[in-house]
Formats: structure tokens, C-alpha cells, sequence
């Protein structure tokens, strides 16, 4: 016990020591949930009514177009949520487009041909990621407008009933932070094992050891137990940072996340171990590990919708282990609903598969070196 | 000899895996990530599931909205899927144990009262006001936090909105018709996403080399003692920091030759990164990342630390710099860091010479901001760099 603590410890000091791992340990997640937080934080709907804040946009009216339309078109934007700029050429229309004066995110112009309405939507090339939205709440609009304009009330209305599956309300920056979570306990789970033993291996630090009374086992222990104790210390910094910066209070059950925690460091470490066997090279293995990790971070549906992407892509997404880790550290959090039996299944498939991969892997490198 | 140094400095950066792997090959692969994920990302594909609870019995009203639903839930084509496909249900309970374990997006729920309210409508409204209690209602239940439920309700709420412009036709109601068309503002030739990436990536990849290659170079030949070698030899240590700097820009250009061949071949990219003022960005692009590069090298004691710092530093940089999405849109909690980045300035500029789109920024800040910026950091490195500080190992 006395030489695994000591261990432990070595190996902590060791990491604490290495600015470059403490970066892709500690400031590499942090940084991304700054940048995250800040950057989509406030962009939580897509649906205009449900936002409570108006949204904000330019419309040109052509000179035919009389006070009747032009009040209901300010009738049909109030019962959108929508606010409209009146501005008094296309040119300022579309510069108000453009440079998204006054918070204006889109543009409208109206022109009234004996009745017929000529609706030209102008959007900015630089909200491409919007534009569906957009041209979506436009023709929505159009609709209203017509059956404003005509009298006609709806005969058939729409109730629209938001459910939330989770003990607290969820929030978007809530929902993004926890996918930021998975991709921390991801990148430190699979460049783990590398770090240990394909450095040490290659410094000769292993071999040392093994002259040593230490077994391949207690070095292999205290080498999970240092990775898992630096990890969970950087996942409760996230979320102290969440809080203080973003309010965000994750309604965590503890037994979830300890599962989901445990397994997902264990399954990531078993693929970086694996790497690091099929490399030898550690400097390749982490190579691929970091190029494994951004292909999971992007197309495992944490900072892109995986539903709006292509069938293959979505398939493709589904192979990935972080899909899986997200989902359950959002599950774990209180950020979303999954059904039980499936959030066991996933964490039992983890942890069989890191319980083969982890020791063949600590057998072969310590073989390696006895050789 | 100054070319000899040049040359050898290239070999043995070629000869690193880890610098080729970096700088060449990784923004090819962060290049195929970003197209494949936003040129693909159109939605064409969606399949929302729903189910449908019918509460009313037979009815006029709810006979309209099954053929609607009939409508939607068959594909144009056979082997097409549906927008909606429709998931059989027993009852309200069982729909929500559905929509809660995400096996359906959207439930909608025709209330009792429906026919009834329908006919009140359809036949008295003319007659008598009827209040908005009375009228038929949908009810649509989603989960606002799960993007398919969301647009699946949004898309639903449209289609009911159609359906009442077509009621109203038939009951003579006369309804203005209107023509919908868009225009994209800001942007001068046919958008791509490939060209959008091309140019973001190609910036990434110059400041990778700036940062990585040039600062770690420095401060190693500085750890290693290999400016104080040199102080011993008839060369002068300037000249091995040329050579440096050579070596880099040789390292940007065949990223850029890689990367251009690679889009072209792929991704049918266009010519404009050869438009003269997108050179012209290019070109500040890589005096700005071996000016930062140079930064590092003279704050930084150790590779590690200066690794650590470049990686401290690119990340924002990148992310809010404007490269692999617009940022000019974000939330203004964070606005302050993209306009003092001077990668934002270089990458609207790349696009804007390249004419995807305009820049948001006045035309001489796109050229100002970043020489300011490498100025700036030069006239540090300059007071604070030292040759020596290693040890001759």
C-alpha cells in the first residue's frame, strides 16, 4: 500500500510537472468551455416564440404598400415575437442585413402587386448556420401575413406543449457543457496509458522499474488511480467554472456519474493502450489518439447536431464511443432522459471492453521490456 | 553555407513525423471534418417519427387532418423516406414513454372536442364570433432541448398553418397570395462551403507552423545551447534565425501546395485564393504567425512552456478567430476577444478577396489590425529575447 501511494504520488507530481500534459489535462477542456459557454451560451431555441426575446429584423416596403399593410405587418410580427426595423431603400435594407445593424438578423422586402405580394427574404452569407431558421420563420411569416391581411382567423389552432424529461429544466449551455464534460473524460482517458507507458517506456523508466520489488500490476494500479484522480479534479474545476461563470447547477446523480465517469475513463484508456500497442511509437500513438479525438469530437453530435446530418454520417457517428459517453454523462447530469436498461448496457460494454484491452495491453508492454 | 543551413533545418523538419503530421497532414483532415459536416448538414435527410392521438371520433375536421398526416407520412419516392412516419400507439401514455426514450420526435394530439368545435366553425363563423376556446385545437408535444423534436414541431405548426389558408379557400375566404424569393447579402459569388474551409484552414495551418515549428524551434535552439554553438563559429547566430524563419514560410507554402491540391481534387475548389489580395492576406497570415511564432520563442524558457503558451494562445484564437464558423454572430459577452483577434481580420479578408462573402470590418482594418498586431509583438521579441540562457549540452 505504502509503495503505491508513493507511487501515486511520484506520478502526479510527474503530471502536475508537465506543462504541456497539465494543458491537454486542465486548460485544453476549460478553454473549450469558455469558448463554448460564451459563444453559443445565449443561442438556446430555434423556435421564435419560445425564445421571450424579440427578434430583431429590417423591412423595405415598396411605395405602393399602404398604412393598412404596413400595420399588419406589425400586427402579424407581434403575434411572431418578431420586431421589425422599417428602413427606406433596398440599399438599407440589405447594409442592415449585412452588418447586422441594431440586432438585426435578417431582411424583408414587401411589395404589393394589386394584392399579390412580391416577398423577397435577404440574408447575411456570414449566418449561413441560421439561414434554414430564418427562411423558416420568413415563410411562416408570409403565411401569417396573408391570413392577417385577408381577416381570416385561424380555424384550426395550434397548442404547442413543451416537454422536459428531467428532474430540473434543461438549458442549451447546460445541454453544450456537459458535452464538454464527455469530451474532457475522453481526451484524458485515451492519451492516458500513452503517456505513461509509451514515455516512460521509451525513457526507460518501465525497465527501471521492473528491476525494481514492484509488479507490472501495482504500476499499472497506480498509474489508473493517478489518471482517474487528475481527471475527476478537472471535470469538478468545469463544473465549479460552469457555475460561477454560466450558472449552470447540473443535477448530477452521483451513482450515474460515478458509473459513467469510471467506465468511460476505463474504455478510453483501453483504446489509448490499444493504440499505443498497435504504434509501439509514442509519439504515433498519441498522434493517433489526438486524431481519433478530433474525429469523435466533431461527429459524435457534441458541438454539431448528429440528427441533421446525412444517414451514412449519422451511422458513422453511432461507431464512435464518445456518442455514447455523451449521452450518458447528459443522462448522468440531469441534461437529458435515456432509458435505463440502455444506459447499463452501454457502461457494462465499456467496461468489458477496457477490462480485456487494459491488462493485455500492461502485459505486453511489461513483457516487452523484460524481453 | 547560409543555404546549407536553410536546407538542413527543412530535412530535419521533414524528417519529423510529428511536424508533418502537424502542419501538413492535420489540415487535411480538419478540412474533410468541416466540409463533410456543414456542406452535408442540410436536413435533406430528416425523418421525424410522430404519433398521432386521436381523441375526436369521426369527423369532418379530423378526416382533413388524417389525409394531411396520410400526405406527409408517404415518401415522394418509394425507395424515399417519409418526413414523418407515424408510430402506432394505444395510448397518450404509452406515446409519452415514447417521446421521453427518443423513440419518437413529436406527439400530436387531436383533442374529443375537435369535430365538434371544427363544425362550429366551418359552418357558424360567419354567423357568430367564435371565441378562441372554441376552436379546434392541435396539440403538439416535443422536448424543446432535442433538435429533431424542435424542427419536427416547427415544420408541423407550418403544415397546420397551410391547412387553415386552404380551409379558408374553400370557404370563399378571399386570401392575397404572395411569392417568396431570397437573396444572400454580403457575399459575391456563388457560396461553398469547400472554398469557406479552404481559406479558414489554410490560415490554421499557416499560424500551426508560426506557432509550433518557429517558437518551439527557438526556444530549443536556445535550451540546447545552439546559439551559443554558433556565437563559436564564423557564422552569425542571425543567420541561423533566418534560416529559421526561411525554413517556416518554405513549411507554410507546402501546406498550402498540399492542402490546394487536395481541395481542388476532392472538393472542386475554386481558383480565387490565387486573386491577387487573397495572396496579399496570405501573406500577412504568415508574417503574423512567425511573428507570434518569434514572440513565443523569446517569453518562452523551455519547448515545453512555449508549447503550452502556443497551445494557450491558438485555441481561442482559432475558435473565435472566424475559421471553421462565422463568429461575427456571437453572443457579446465574447465580441471584445473576436475583434482584438487578428485572426479574425485575416480570415474575413482571405473570403472577401476570394468573394464568398463581405467582411463585416472596414477594409483597412482587415490589413491594419494584423500588421499592428505583428509590429507589436516583433517590438517585444526584440526587447526581450537573449541568445543564450541554455546550456551547451
Amino acid at each position: 500500500m505504502k509503495i503505491m501511494m508513493g507511487m501515486i504520488k511520484a506520478l502526479i507530481k510527474s503530471r502536475v510537472r508537465d506543462k504541456n500534459a497539465l494543458f491537454w489535462t486542465l486548460a485544453f477542456p476549460l478553454m473549450f468551455l469558455i469558448i463554448f459557454g460564451l459563444a453559443f451560451g445565449g443561442d438556446s431555441s430555434s423556435s421564435v416564440s419560445s425564445e421571450g426575446e424579440e427578434m430583431r429584423y429590417a423591412i423595405y416596403l415598396t411605395e405602393e404598400v399602404d398604412e393598412e399593410i404596413e400595420s399588419n405587418i406589425i400586427k402579424t410580427s407581434e403575434s411572431m415575437g418578431l420586431k421589425p426595423l422599417l428602413v427606406y431603400s433596398l440599399a438599407d435594407l440589405k447594409k442592415s442585413v449585412e452588418g447586422g445593424y441594431d440586432g438585426v438578423e435578417f431582411g424583408i422586402s414587401l411589395k404589393d402587386n394589386n394584392n399579390f405580394f412580391e416577398v423577397k427574404a435577404f440574408f447575411n452569407a456570414g449566418a449561413m448556420n441560421k439561414m434554414q431558421f430564418y427562411q423558416s420563420i420568413v415563410n411562416n411569416f408570409v403565411t401569417e401575413f396573408r391570413k392577417t391581411t385577408a381577416g381570416f382567423e385561424n380555424i384550426i389552432t395550434v397548442e404547442t406543449v413543451d416537454r422536459e424529461f428531467t428532474e430540473e429544466p434543461v438549458t442549451n449551455i447546460g445541454f453544450i457543457l456537459s458535452g464538454v464534460i464527455a469530451v474532457s473524460i475522453a481526451l484524458s482517458g485515451i492519451t492516458a496509458l500513452i503517456v505513461s507507458f509509451g514515455y516512460y517506456r521509451k525513457q526507460d523508466i518501465i525497465k527501471r522499474l521492473i528491476a525494481t520489488p514492484l509488479k507490472g500490476s501495482q504500476f499499472l494500479a497506480a498509474d489508473i488511480i493517478n489518471n482517474l484522480l487528475v481527471s475527476i479534479v478537472t471535470i469538478l474545476i468545469i463544473m465549479l467554472l460552469a457555475r460561477i461563470l454560466f450558472q449552470v447547477a447540473f443535477n448530477m446523480n452521483i451513482l450515474y456519474f460515478a458509473v459513467t465517469y469510471f467506465s468511460s475513463m476505463f474504455l478510453m484508456m483501453g483504446l489509448g493502450g490499444m493504440l499505443l500497442l498497435l504504434f509501439r511509437e509514442p509519439n504515433a500513438a498519441m498522434t493517433a489518439a489526438n486524431v481519433f479525438s478530433t474525429i469523435m469530437m466533431f461527429f459524435a453530435g457534441v458541438y454539431f447536431p448528429l440528427e441533421l446530418m446525412p444517414k451514412w454520417l449519422q451511422r458513422f457517428g453511432y461507431f464512435l464511443p464518445m456518442t455514447y459517453v455523451a449521452e450518458n454523462i447528459r443522462f448522468s447530469l440531469g441534461q437529458d432522459y435515456m432509458q435505463l436498461s440502455r444506459f447499463w448496457t452501454i457502461n457494462v460494454i465499456f467496461i468489458l471492453i477496457a477490462a480485456i484491452a487494459i491488462p493485455i495491453m500492461g502485459k505486453i508492454i511489461f513483457k516487452l521490456e523484460q524481453q | 553555407m547560409r543555404n546549407q543551413l536553410f536546407k538542413s533545418l527543412l530535412i530535419s523538419g521533414l524528417r519529423e513525423r510529428e511536424t508533418i503530421f502537424w502542419t501538413l497532414l492535420f489540415p487535411l483532415i480538419i478540412f474533410t471534418i468541416m466540409v463533410l459536416i456543414f456542406s452535408n448538414m442540410t436536413g435533406e435527410d430528416l425523418n421525424f417519427k410522430m404519433a398521432v392521438i386521436d381523441n375526436s371520433g369521426d369527423g369532418m375536421g379530423s378526416t382533413i387532418i388524417h389525409q394531411v398526416f396520410e400526405g406527409i407520412s408517404t415518401p415522394e419516392n418509394q425507395e424515399d423516406e417519409p418526413l414523418y412516419s407515424i408510430i402506432d400507439v394505444k395510448n397518450k401514455n404509452q406515446a409519452l414513454d415514447l417521446l421521453k426514450e427518443q423513440h419518437i420526435d413529436l406527439i400530436v394530439e387531436i383533442p374529443e372536442n375537435f369535430n365538434q368545435n371544427f363544425n362550429q366553425v366551418v359552418f357558424f363563423s360567419k354567423i357568430s364570433a367564435i371565441s378562441s376556446e372554441n376552436k379546434p385545437t392541435i396539440i403538439i408535444e416535443r422536448v424543446p432541448m432535442r433538435n429533431l423534436s424542435q424542427i419536427a414541431s416547427d415544420i408541423m405548426e407550418q403544415i397546420l398553418a397551410e391547412v387553415n389558408l386552404e380551409a379558408a379557400k374553400r370557404m370563399n375566404v378571399k386570401i392575397p397570395n404572395a411569392s417568396i424569393s431570397t437573396e444572400i447579402v454580403g457575399q459575391t459569388q456563388n457560396f461553398n462551403y469547400a472554398d469557406y474551409f479552404l481559406a479558414g484552414i489554410l490560415i490554421m495551418g499557416f499560424f500551426s507552423t508560426g506557432f509550433f515549428n518557429m517558437g518551439i524551434n527557438m526556444t530549443y535552439f536556445r535550451k540546447k545551447g545552439i546559439f551559443k554553438r554558433f556565437a563559436c563559429t564564423p557564422l552569425k547566430n542571425r543567420t541561423l534565425f533566418y534560416a529559421t524563419i526561411l525554413s517556416n514560410l518554405v513549411f507554410m507554402a507546402i501546406s498550402f501546395v498540399i492542402l490546394l491540391i487536395y481541395a481542388k481534387l476532392f472538393y472542386k475548389v475554386s481558383w480565387a485564393i490565387f486573386y491577387p489580395e487573397s495572396i496579399l492576406f496570405l501573406i500577412i497570415s504568415a508574417i503574423l504567425s512567425l511573428s507570434f511564432g518569434i514572440f513565443l520563442g523569446s517569453v518562452s524558457k523551455t519547448p515545453n512552456s512555449a508549447s503550452a503558451l502556443a497551445n494557450i494562445l491558438f485555441f481561442p484564437m482559432q475558435f473565435l478567430g472566424g475559421l471553421y464558423f462565422p463568429v461575427f454572430d456571437l453572443s457579446p459577452a465574447i465580441k471584445w476577444f473576436i475583434y482584438i483577434n487578428p485572426i479574425t481580420y485575416l480570415a474575413a479578408g482571405v473570403r472577401q478577396s476570394m468573394g464568398l462573402m463581405e467582411a463585416p470590418l472596414p477594409y483597412f482594418s482587415l490589413i491594419l489590425v494584423p500588421m499592428l498586431w505583428s509590429i507589436v509583438l516583433l517590438l517585444i521579441s526584440v526587447k526581450i529575447f537573449k541568445w543564450d540562457g541554455g546550456e551547451i549540452a
